[in-house]
């Protein structure tokens, strides 16, 4: 016995040594997690109904306030799928006309506060010492506030609207970016590789750019798609309680609130854009869990 | 002479739904009779510590194991609950970094405990009777504090102290180190280092030392397995294979090393690097980095056959050197 | 004639729970242009810090550290900043020094985008060289730090600190981490560059063989402290320090003809 026999190889998988290339990637999460692509699928009506709503909309002029008094409270049925409200107008209309709005609001607010937080946080996490804690106790202050509380306050001094109750949300939230990056970079600040960076000579603000910002962007992109969810309701909250959106605009909250006192009489009408905002929300956060797991390829769900 | 350990053709496969992804063992043969100190060194991902885990029966999941494990005489897969019986009772391990391998909530006497607990009738007394007693005997000098102490309390070579008392604590006929030194300063690692010489020669069990540093193998040794691409590629006395090399990667790895008389010249570097994925290689693993490859190398799959009395290699050109 | 290193009783504290504890406890030694100096010593003697006061990437406690004849610590942040192109700094860990998001081609052109005007095609074709000269294919440019080997980051890290020219360069335990076939690739590697360009190296390393191998002057660090210092020979050859003959004795391999292999033969259990 000289040599061993050969033993014939099992078929082999096309097998990438270094990783499947993005879309390669992207089909595996959608393939093996069905919560994500319940959450693309869900994020992806969303953003059709914001900008085709005006033409999927069977009554888009309804859907930006005009009434029709006389098809008052009508239960869904074959002409209003989804029902009518108080002044008559088609529900299912004003939800497809509400997307925009929301998903703007929300878009806009999520940009200012990581447009605010992501750099203060940075800063305190990369340089540390005394300019951390003055920035530090200057969020916790941001923070102690119940965050609806702020917005109210701000709204009340500010004037209920659309737009300042997105400045209103946007001053309660920049503090969670700033802390969620602060941890990221103060936890990078010792890696070997900013302190080779340091050792180059790199300006420190390349360094927070190139080397801190950018080993953070998975948290701060998977806590801003959360959060985009979580402004939609928080918006929504704000307009329930009259501090948002002004009637006649389509706003889901706004919705819930008119039709909050003919619940037991008109079900849908508070119904169907309460089911909306959950849907929303419930969107987001399903599909920032799927960026983590899209953008960490290491971990892996059983 | 009837072994203590026989590791027979040992195959480990990963797949992925059914298609073989990765082979990092691809047939191991080793043998450790009693109260041997076996060293099995090789390179990163060469599997010389998946070898160790398999005997333990520690494989993770979606392993596949081949080939046959026996202890004794008895083969692992035919014990009861198979090779995790024997875990901690006939083969203990210890890890290579003594600061990670215990639990930092508890104490080193509670760790200790529990593994007693498990394998063995005792009291309370008497387990505290017994470990005091094992802790004694790893030399460390107050095996009383070391009881009641919390891992962070003590440095590192007396954790890996404490780490072999546990590891003896149910008289095991085989001791698994896994880079017991690596973690280690070197004056702390020739004191372990002398410890376990000094254990074996007091219980006589058999040591599989894990290692990529050949110096700690030339140390303590009895006979060296040399691991490449999930095989062994050389065997036999320390000094013979340490000394007279037969297959070229332990040349390599020999003249890889510096020392005293390679001050001033280049070092004799092995090019390449290890293969990161052990499927269809169909000559000798080693065919690509070798300077003495000819053509059938890559053609027929070497096997270890004896070079000299109590000396294998899998080269086809071991004779030649 | 001045030494390209000069360091002047460094003196390193730290605070830890409100006692002082001297991280590098006054060392003064200095690096002639060309020469290689090993600093061995066990973990936690301050070595590494040793090295980084040095370069001034931390500030010491006291004590001078002058690169040239210019005095570190008498220069600004942005003077200091623009002095480190005259450093290199190679890293333990060859992945870990690497920012996992950037491309080898990016990593390499850090330094000289730092430095240099070098942009565009004339930037690509000093990173082209720069692996080239450090044994990388050029393939190898868009790749990801753990798309590589340990032994090719370590000569990515090595390439970096290359990129500038630097006179000096600090490599912090270039080996420890890399298998012993690996390691004699980048040990070779490292010779070939200080012979080409005239290099001079601080190598920091437990291991002495790696030390004795590179170096022309060895220091040995024990808490601190500067124990012994000379050429290499002579202290590998006639160590006076009771602790540079400890950690000698102790190298592994050291050992097998002094008294340990005295036990072959396999006594019986006894229990």
């Amino acid at each position: 016995m000289t040599i061993t026999q050969k033993k014939p190889e099992p078929a082999l998988k096309a097998f990438v040594p270094f990783g499947e290339g993005p879309l390669g990637r992207l089909g595996r999460v959608l393939r093996t997690d069905s919560l994500a692509a319940v959450g693309i699928g869900l994020i992806l009506l969303m953003v059709v109904l914001a900008v085709f709503g005006q033409w999927i909309a069977p009554f888009p002029e309804q859907g930006m306030g005009q009434t029709n008094i006389s098809q008052r409270n009508l239960a869904p049925g074959a002409l209003h799928w989804l029902g009518t409200d108080q002044l008559g107008r088609d529900v299912l209309s004003r939800i497809v006309m509400g997307a925009r709005p929301a998903l703007t609001v929300s878009l806009f607010v999520v940009a200012i506060a990581a447009l605010i937080g992501v750099p203060l946080g940075a800063i305190a996490g990369y340089r540390g010492g005394w300019l951390d804690e003055v920035l530090m106790r200057i969020t916790e202050v941001f923070q102690s506030f119940p965050p609806l509380l702020l917005a109210m306050v701000t709204v009340a001094v500010l004037g209920p609207s659309m737009t300042n109750a997105g400045i209103a949300l946007a001053i309660c939230w920049w503090p969670w970016y700033a802390r969620l990056v602060r941890a990221e970079a103060r936890s990078l600040r010792d890696r070997p590789f900013v302190e080779a960076a340091r050792a180059m000579g790199v300006p420190t603000w390349k360094i927070i750019g190139q080397h801190i910002l950018r080993n953070c962007s998975t948290p701060i992109l998977v806590q801003a798609t959360v959060d985009v969810g979580s402004v939609i309701l928080a918006a929504g909250s704000l307009a329930f309680i009259g501090l948002g959106a002004q009637p006649p605009s389509p706003d889901w909250g706004l919705m819930v609130a008119e039709g909050r006192g003919m619940v037991l009489t008109s079900w849908w009408i508070s119904t169907f854009p309460g089911l909306a905002i959950f849907l929303a929300t419930l969107g987001f956060n399903l599909l920032g869990d799927a960026l983590r797991d899209y953008f960490d390829p290491r971990q892996v769900k059983r | 002479m009837k072994q203590l350990l026989e590791v027979r053709e040992l195959e480990i496969e990963f797949s992925d739904r059914g298609a073989v992804t990765n082979r990092p063992l691809r047939g191991v043969n080793l043998t450790i009779a009693p109260g041997e100190i076996l060293g099995v060194v090789g390179e990163t991902g060469c599997g010389k510590s998946l070898t160790g885990l398999a005997i333990l029966g520690l494989l993770p999941n979606g392993a596949r194991q081949l080939g046959t494990i026996a202890l004794d005489g008895t083969l692992a897969t035919d014990t009861p609950h198979g090779a995790a019986s024997l875990r901690g009772k006939v083969i203990s391990l210890v890890f290579q970094n003594p600061g990670t391998a215990f639990n930092p909530v508890f104490t080193i006497g509670q760790q200790m405990r529990e593994v007693l607990k498990r394998h063995k009738a005792m009291s309370r007394a008497e387990a505290r009777g017994h470990i005091l007693r094992q802790l004694g005997l790893v030399q460390l000098p107050n095996p009383e504090r070391v009881f009641g102490s919390y891992p962070h309390e003590l440095s590192g070579g007396m954790l890996q102290r404490a780490m072999i008392a546990m590891a003896l604590l149910c008289e095991p006929r085989l001791l698994i180190l896994d880079e017991p030194t690596t973690a280690l300063d070197v004056t702390v690692a020739k004191k372990i280092l002398e410890l376990i010489l000094e254990l074996r020669g007091s219980f006589g069990f058999g040591v599989m030392l894990i290692s990529h540093n050949l110096g700690v193998v030339r140390d303590i040794c009895d006979r060296v397995a040399v691991l490449y691409a999930g095989r062994v590629i050389e065997t036999g006395t320390t000094q013979d294979v340490l000394a007279s090399p037969r297959h070229p990667y332990t040349r390599g790895l020999l003249g890889a090393l510096p020392g005293p008389e390679s001050v001033g010249r280049p070092l004799v570097a092995i090019p390449g690097s290890v293969p990161s994925r052990l499927l269809g290689i169909n000559g000798c693993a080693f065919a690509n980095r070798c300077a003495m490859a000819i053509d059938e190398c890559l053609a027929t799959d070497p096997i270890l056959q004896p070079v000299a009395q109590g000396h294998e290699a899998a080269c086809i050109r071991s004779a030649e050197s | 004639m001045t030494a390209l290193l000069q360091l002047d009783n460094i003196v390193k504290t730290f605070r830890k729970q409100g006692k002082a504890f001297h991280a590098v406890d006054g060392v003064s030694l200095a690096i002639e242009s060309g020469q290689t100096f090993g600093l061995v010593g066990e973990s936690g003697s301050g070595k590494s810090t040793l090295a980084r006061c040095a370069l001034r990437l931390i500030p010491p406690t006291s004590g001078t550290s002058q690169l040239d004849g210019q005095d570190l610590g008498a220069l600004s942040r942005s003077q200091l900043r623009r002095a480190r192109a005259g450093t290199g700094m190679v890293f333990q860990n060859p992945v870990a020094a690497l920012n996992p998001r950037m491309r080898v081609q990016a990593l390499v052109a850090e330094p000289l985008i730092t430095h240099t005007r070098l942009r565009g095609p004339a930037l690509q074709a000093r990173v082209g060289e720069l692996l080239d000269r450090v044994g990388l294919a050029a393939e190898h440019a868009q790749r990801l730090p753990h798309q590589l080997s340990g032994g090719q980051c370590q000569r990515v890290g090595i390439a970096r600190a290359l990129a500038t020219n630097p006179k000096l360069i600090v490599l912090d335990e270039p080996t420890s981490a890399l298998d012993v076939s690996v390691q004699a690739q980048i040990l070779n590697l490292l010779r070939e560059l200080r012979e080409q360009h005239e290099l001079s190296y601080l190598l920091i390393s437990h291991d002495l063989e790696v030390v004795r191998y590179m170096s022309d002057y060895v220091g040995v660090m024990r808490q601190g402290q500067l124990v012994e210092e000379g050429p290499t020979a002579d202290v590998f050859a006639k160590p006076r320090h009771d602790y540079t003959r400890e950690l000698l004795d102790a190298s592994p391999g050291s050992r097998h003809n002094h008294q340990l292999v005295a036990s072959a033969e396999p006594v019986t259990i006894q229990l």
